[in-house]
């Protein structure tokens, strides 16, 4: 079924176009006195010397939180990987020469170009070391290559840490496991 | 036969059998800790007590034997409070820390915590502190907060090695597993202990925070590091082999593998040749892949055949059923001379490993010996090396000895077919890649007589070929006709023809193997019933199903 179009039989007045043309001439030379006279609602954003505030729960370019000490709080446990349903996130994983920390990530590479930035990762990090609240929104580059966030390009944006560090037990008596740890005798 | 009730199942069992076994044949499943199939049993976790009608107390079902009439229940309030209790007092010191501990996925304490308890630890003060990645040995690293001291590692040493490594230092929520001051836990078997702790105490140095394990790609395969055969399960992440692990087979191996057999599927995460080489126009050597490989070696037996030039094959005892078949079929129609070449002998010993390294000796003896009678060894072929004007070596492991190697780099024209660089094939005119065992579907038969199949665990390069596959190539150029499995190269059906060509095989068909693997026949008798490894019945394999791999449910307490 196709729409009935009414066309207008052009007649000799329309045909001059001389109305027409002042008619779209009113029109422009309104707008444009109204916006040079700085009217408030215009909708237009002067990006990038202006930018929209983001809501809070924007969920930006991840960063990877540290300890107190300065030291990448993740603990390459993996899950934000096993989460993450676009698979960008590749960690490899060595022993930390602290035992209490036991093990850290020596890579942790996000392949931007691949998250689908649903925010799964920050979700099921155990220990608040992956984070989305950046702010940051992912730049474009000239290669797919710079598009891989390595460690140190996530610690860049890196905040410190809110969680409790070392576990509620551990944190307040470390001096008393410390001295269990030492042997028995 | 005593004859028991178990939950309303009624079933008669042999006299002596224990609660938990006889659970087991009626499909009721009971928790255990320290409880193993291939060890003594403890009956320390108590995770397994059971209410017995007209018993004062519940009881171990892991160690109790059943009686005549017995009426057992083992899902009663009572059961399940003994239960939480029992896991409350384990959870006690354990740090949780799954997040990090390489066992998260295969845990039985996570499991049974879920299924069983599922609640939150009441403890207000600090949990007790112990060693945290504490070296054992040379293999085995020890996370003593993790501990539960179920003493299975103590038991394996005790029981299985009979090497004493490990024992149980301090009491209570002290108890440690430890050596004694001055001794390592260096055993070749060593690293069974981390595949049978139900939790992750003991971590293997190899395996230690490589891989989490549900991303682990799990097949059944076997070994063939020894002529033992161990079953196996590899499990590869990515094509890339990240451990090695005992899968339960009665009549090979029982629960157990050595370390060295580990370490010799490990060498599967180097990845073997993928490209060999050819002679250029100029007489160099030129990289090129199998089939480039194949078809300089298929022109050279063509003009043999016309030139009547003397060939020789020499096959390594490490090829695999349907290989052997395959070129020695080719061999005899060629009228060549076949030399089967070994590996040097290892160390044996009285628990598994064998000192024969070739992981097919007996099928490359019952197949070669069916398909090409006058087979010679490797000292009649460096003897003899003069009189051939081709010498072809199917060699995968790189198994020739330097005089092998030295006798027939003086032959006028030498293929070898490898997986790895060696002597033997730096010497060689042309230099196939070939696919390794571990990449392909094959069988292998063990010292003992039993068939296994590999299962394939991991993909192959494009640019390698399979034995068989090589010598049904070379077939048409060669002999001017087929092969008697004509273009059907699986080795499904090859093993068909094993089967109808060699006594030994005659009974056997591939898709019987299974998993588990059949006995040749000795004189056209089936193999006799042969003692079980461990002594124990042909019974469950001691694992949990990992949670990946069962429908989720959670528990609650009440």
């Amino acid at each position: 079924m196709g729409k009935l179009v009414n066309r207008v039989e052009p007649d000799l007045v329309l045909q001059s176009y001389v109305v027409e043309v002042a008619k779209g001439v009113t029109l422009v030379t309104k707008q444009f006195l109204r916006n040079l006279f700085g009217r408030k609602d215009i909708v237009t954003v002067q990006y990038p010397e202006d930018r929209r505030a983001y809501t809070p729960r924007f969920r930006g370019k991840h960063l990877l939180t540290k300890r107190d000490n300065g030291d990448v709080r993740c603990v390459a446990c993996m899950l934000c990987a096993t989460a993450c349903p676009a698979n960008c996130i590749t960690i490899v994983a060595a022993e930390h020469k602290d035992a209490d920390v036991e093990k850290f990530p020596t890579t942790f590479e996000i392949d931007l170009l691949k998250c689908i930035y649903c925010g799964f990762c920050e979700e099921a990090c155990p220990c608040d070391a992956i984070r989305m609240d950046s702010g940051v929104h992912t730049l474009p580059t000239f290669t797919r290559r710079d598009q891989k966030a390595g460690k140190i390009n996530l610690l860049e944006l890196a905040k410190l840490s809110t969680a409790a560090q070392g576990g509620e037990h551990r944190a307040e008596s470390h001096a008393g496991a410390q001295h269990g740890r030492g042997g028995h005798h | 036969m005593p004859k028991v009730t178990i939950d309303g199942h009624e079933i008669e069992v042999a006299p002596k059998t224990t609660i938990l076994r006889a659970a087991k044949q009626v499909g009721v499943e009971i928790p255990v800790f320290c409880y193993h199939p291939g060890l003594s049993i403890a009956a320390n976790c108590r995770m397994c007590l059971v209410e017995i009608e007209k018993w004062p107390k519940p009881q171990p079902a892991c160690y109790t034997e059943v009686g005549d009439g017995m009426v057992i229940h083992t899902a009663t309030a009572k059961v399940r409070a003994t239960q939480e209790a029992v896991l409350e007092f384990i959870l006690l010191n354990h740090p949780v820390d799954c997040p990090v501990c390489d066992q998260a996925g295969e845990c039985v304490l996570q499991e049974h915590y879920v299924t069983y308890s599922a609640k939150a630890s009441r403890l207000s003060h600090t949990k007790t502190g112990k060693p945290k990645a504490k070296p054992l040995g040379p293999t085995v690293v020890l996370d003593a907060e993790r501990c539960i001291v179920c003493t299975r590692c103590v038991r394996f040493c005790d029981e299985v090695t009979k090497t004493s490594e490990l024992t149980v230092e301090d009491r209570g929520e002290h108890a440690e597993i430890t050596t004694p001051a001055g001794v390592e836990l260096d055993n070749p078997y060593s690293l069974n202990v981390v595949d049978i702790c139900p939790v992750g105490a003991l971590t293997s140095r190899q395996f230690r925070f490589q891989r989490r394990v549900w991303f682990l790609d799990m097949k059944p395969s076997v070994c063939t590091g020894c002529a033992r055969g161990c079953a196996v399960r590899v499990d590869s992440h990515a094509n890339r082999v990240e451990r090695v692990v005992p899968r339960y087979n009665p009549d090979v191996n029982g629960y157990w593998m050595c370390d060295a057999g580990r370490q010799s599927l490990d060498g599967l995460r180097e990845e073997g040749l993928t490209s060999g080489w050819t002679p250029g126009p100029n007489g160099e050597a030129r990289q090129s892949n199998a089939q480039d490989g194949l078809r300089v070696v298929a022109g050279w037996l063509q003009q043999a055949r016309a030139d009547d030039t003397k060939v020789a094959v020499a096959l390594s005892a490490s090829l695999g059923n349907e290989d052997l078949y395959a070129w020695g079929r080719l061999a005899k129609e060629m009228a060549a001379d076949v030399y089967l070449l070994r590996k040097p002998a290892g160390q044996g010993d009285a628990v598994l490993r064998r000192a024969d390294q070739d992981c097919n000796l007996t099928g490359a003896q019952a197949i070669l010996g069916a398909v090409a009678p006058n087979l010679g060894d490797a000292e009649q072929l460096a003897a003899r090396s003069g009189d051939y004007g081709i010498a072809i070596a199917v060699d995968p492991d790189g198994a020739a000895s330097a005089q092998v190697a030295e006798a027939l780099a003086a032959t006028d024209r030498l293929a070898v077919f490898t997986c790895v660089r060696g002597p033997l094939g730096d010497g060689a005119q042309v230099l196939v890649p070939l696919t390794p065992l571990h990449q392909r579907e094959a069988t292998i038969t063990n010292a003992d007589g039993w068939v296994q199949r590999l299962g394939q665990p991991l993909k192959p390069a494009v640019t390698t070929v399979a034995p068989h596959v090589a010598a049904a190539a070379l077939a048409p150029s060669a002999v001017e006709v087929l092969l008697d499995f004509g273009e059907k190269t699986r080795p499904a059906e090859i093993f068909g023809r094993v089967a109808a060509a060699v006594p030994a095989f005659k009974h056997l068909t591939y898709g019987e193997l299974s998993d588990l693997g059949r006995g040749l026949t000795h004189g056209g008798d089936l193999a006799p019933a042969r003692p079980r490894v461990d002594g124990t019945p042909q019974w469950e394999p001691d694992t949990v199903t990992p949670a990946h791999q069962r429908p989720f449910q959670l528990r609650r307490g009440a």
